[in-house]
């Protein structure tokens, strides 16, 4: 098969896809008989580039690692933004990487709307159209016989939609519990190890690359409301939006709650939590709770992540991902596009 | 897209009676959401006889009659069959699927039972890790050579989808390390040893009275359960060939209460720890006893759970664990097996 791809968004993540498909051209070809050229990529700050009959993916790595645009690698009449790049470009499978926007997900999800309506695949690391319009952009994909997976939307290439889909079929998840945010994750095991305050330890977060300038959607539980979200609609038929959560952050744990804790044998983790009771409505939280020890949820420390499965025929099913690689991400999406080259979509 | 499915069970005990209950549980939402619809044609039991209907057996009634200490035999149409090889030969199922006894020593007769029926072209879901442990890369050959599947998902980790997170989670990746709790009896010993202080004789009495170990348990507290297990991984993750005996399991009969104490006052707790790793270009493979760090997740697996760890090139470290296994979670596993190949995953 072969596939012409476009980026939409040409980040970190997007430029770490780009170097890995470089990397595993040969590989993808030997083990999928999978080839690709990428046709068009598309970047807030870095400018546009679209060449129907290939652009050089190094040259634009090249490009904006100097500090340059895109734009010298564009052929044709100029485009104005990346909703005329979408509608243009003749992609056969579009990367979606661009920033998340947490109040309603816009504009990616008008781009991931559009690249589908035009029967294109799509693979989004973005949280914001998954969660804000999951039901709508797979009936599109349906409707139009095409590829959305997001893999990377949650605890980045940890297989945790795939293990859904692929590993538990018909399987009725009942609940599903984990650890959805690594910067909290972060500051609480910091908070520990070195009795850090909150601010402080938000700080090195920051320094460290781990947590954005405005901590506020991951302090705030933001983020992992949307992450269990993405987990609720996905693999539990739920239809639940962000704003239908309330999630209570970790703002208000102390570094003595946290050891107070600890003297008492437990861990205080931002535990997020979705469950179907027998009538089949379905309870969502996110709040700071103390774990035991002994529970796998206090076992995870830093940037790890877990999440926790009860199934029908299955007790209790629980992935962990420790310390994720910067390139975990972009590994994730890099699953997706193989797994729709598989046709994984369509049954 | 639907697909039709006529189904043979070789083995009828604990795993095979659940996953008949499962298939009958969720027959309606088999056709609705996976176009899947089946009947089973064929049973065939060790202890409780050999039942063939190429029309489609009863199968509440085979598990009715089993439950109450009856024959199959009863349910059987058409000229007797001597043995589950006569079987395989006059049943024509799509899918066979193998929970008879694993064979720790050579993987027969399941294997020979194996080749024969996806020589003759049917799909085998497989709960016995013989087979897969003795045999896997001949048995896959064989499989490709007549575009059948061959999925062994329960094999491993009870029905938690180890094979299906290789298969569809990571590709595109590379492997360096395999390392888990793959045996439930000896982490259940290993357990009661910390937890009440009992001896390991004592130990594996109360694992047999529950029903976790089984008569001879020395399969399992030799290492002998693992070290298949991680064959089965190395060998199918791995490209290694390897056969339980190259694993040179050390099992926990040397493990004493007084040593699991230790380990304990120490911040460490004693398991079995199965691994498969890549050094120099060549996969080694090892069981036995080690000392884990408390804040290790392999140490916050109690009872009867498994855990395994993959590190790749692509994902750090990965972990699963399966909590508290029993029949249900292993039959679980083998009706995704058959739902991935009615959906053709074993085709790419």
């Amino acid at each position: 098969m072969h596939l012409d791809l476009a980026l939409l968004g040409f980040g970190t993540v997007g430029q770490e896809l780009a170097r890995m498909l470089l990397g595993k051209r040969d590989e993808l070809e030997r083990d999928y008989g999978l080839t690709w050229r990428v046709v068009g990529i598309s970047a807030r700050s870095k400018g546009i580039a679209l060449d129907p009959d290939g652009l050089d993916v190094r040259a634009a790595l090249d490009a904006v690692r100097g500090g340059g645009t895109l734009a010298h690698l564009h052929e044709g009449p100029p485009l104005q933004d990346s909703s005329a790049f979408v509608e243009v470009c003749p992609a056969n499978l579009f990367f979606e990487a661009t920033t998340l926007n947490h109040e309603d997900g816009q504009p990616a999800t008008d781009y991931v709307r559009a690249a589908l309506g035009k029967g294109a695949h799509v693979v989004s690391a973005n949280k914001g159209p998954v969660a804000f319009a999951y039901h709508d952009l797979q009936a599109l994909a349906r409707e139009k016989r095409v590829g959305f997976f997001f893999e990377s939307a949650v605890m980045d290439a940890a297989p945790v939609l795939s293990v859904g889909r692929e590993g538990m079929p018909a399987a009725d998840i009942r609940r599903v519990r984990g650890i959805l945010n690594g910067t909290t994750n972060y500051v609480l095991t910091r908070m520990e190890e070195d009795r850090l305050g909150l601010a402080e330890a938000v700080k090195e977060a920051q320094e460290m690359g781990i947590a954005e300038a405005d901590p506020s959607l991951d302090i705030d539980g933001w983020d992992a409301a949307m992450k269990l979200v993405i987990l609720a609609n996905v693999l539990m038929g739920a239809d639940l939006h962000p704003q239908d959560l309330q999630p209570i952050g970790i703002r208000e744990v102390t570094a003595d709650d946290v050891h107070a804790a600890l003297a008492e044998g437990e861990r205080i983790r931002l535990v997020c939590e979705v469950a179907r009771d027998d009538s089949g409505a379905v309870q969502a939280s996110i709040r700071p709770q103390r774990v035991p020890l002994h529970d796998p949820l206090a076992s995870v420390m830093g940037t790890g992540a877990l999440v926790e499965f009860e199934a029908d025929a299955m007790r209790r099913l629980t992935l962990i991902q420790h310390d994720p690689l910067p390139d975990e991400t972009a590994y994730g999406m890099l699953v997706d596009m193989i797994n729709i080259v598989r046709g994984r979509h369509l049954a | 897209m639907s697909v039709h499915l006529d189904l043979a069970f070789i083995g009828f005990g604990c795993v095979g009676k659940e996953l008949a209950r499962l298939l009958l549980r969720k027959q309606e939402e088999l056709e609705a959401n996976y176009g899947l619809t089946w009947r089973v044609v064929g049973i065939s039991a060790r202890s409780k006889g050999i039942a063939l209907d190429p029309d489609g057996l009863d199968l509440e009634a085979a598990l009715e009659a089993v439950q109450n200490g009856g024959s199959l035999d009863d349910l059987h149409k058409g000229p007797p069959l001597d043995d589950t090889a006569d079987f395989i030969e006059a049943c024509d199922a799509d899918l066979f699927f193998e929970v008879s006894y694993t064979n720790a020593e050579d993987g027969q007769p399941a294997t020979d039972y194996v080749r024969s029926a996806l020589g003759n072209g049917a799909h085998v879901v497989s709960a016995n890790k013989g087979p897969v442990a003795f045999a896997f890369r001949e048995l896959e050959a064989l499989a490709r050579e007549n575009g059948v599947g061959f999925f062994f998902e329960s094999t491993v980790l009870h029905g938690s989808p180890v094979l299906g997170v290789g298969r569809e989670g990571l590709p595109g990746s590379h492997l360096k390390r395999v390392r888990g709790i793959f045996n439930s009896t000896t982490n259940y010993v290993l357990t009661r040893m910390e937890q009440e202080g009992l001896a390991l004789d004592d130990a594996i009495k109360e694992a047999q009275a529950k029903g976790v170990a089984e008569a001879d348990a020395s399969l399992d507290i030799d290492g002998w359960d693992s070290a298949i297990k991680t064959a089965i991984l190395a060998n199918v993750f791995m490209d290694a060939d390897l056969i339980p005996q190259d694993v040179q399991p050390v099992g926990i009969g040397g493990v004493s209460v007084a040593d699991v104490q230790a380990a304990l006052a120490e911040g460490e707790r004693i398991r079995l720890v199965c691994e498969a790793v890549r050094v120099n270009g060549s996969v080694e493979a090892s069981v036995r006893p080690e000392r884990v760090s408390l804040n290790d997740p392999l140490a916050s697996v109690m009872g009867t759970s498994n855990l395994i760890d993959f590190e790749s090139d692509s994902l750090e470290r990965l972990t699963l664990i399966g909590h508290n296994p029993d029949c249900e979670n292993t039959a679980f596993g083998m009706l995704a097996d058959m739902i991935n190949i009615s959906r053709g995953r074993h085709l790419a």
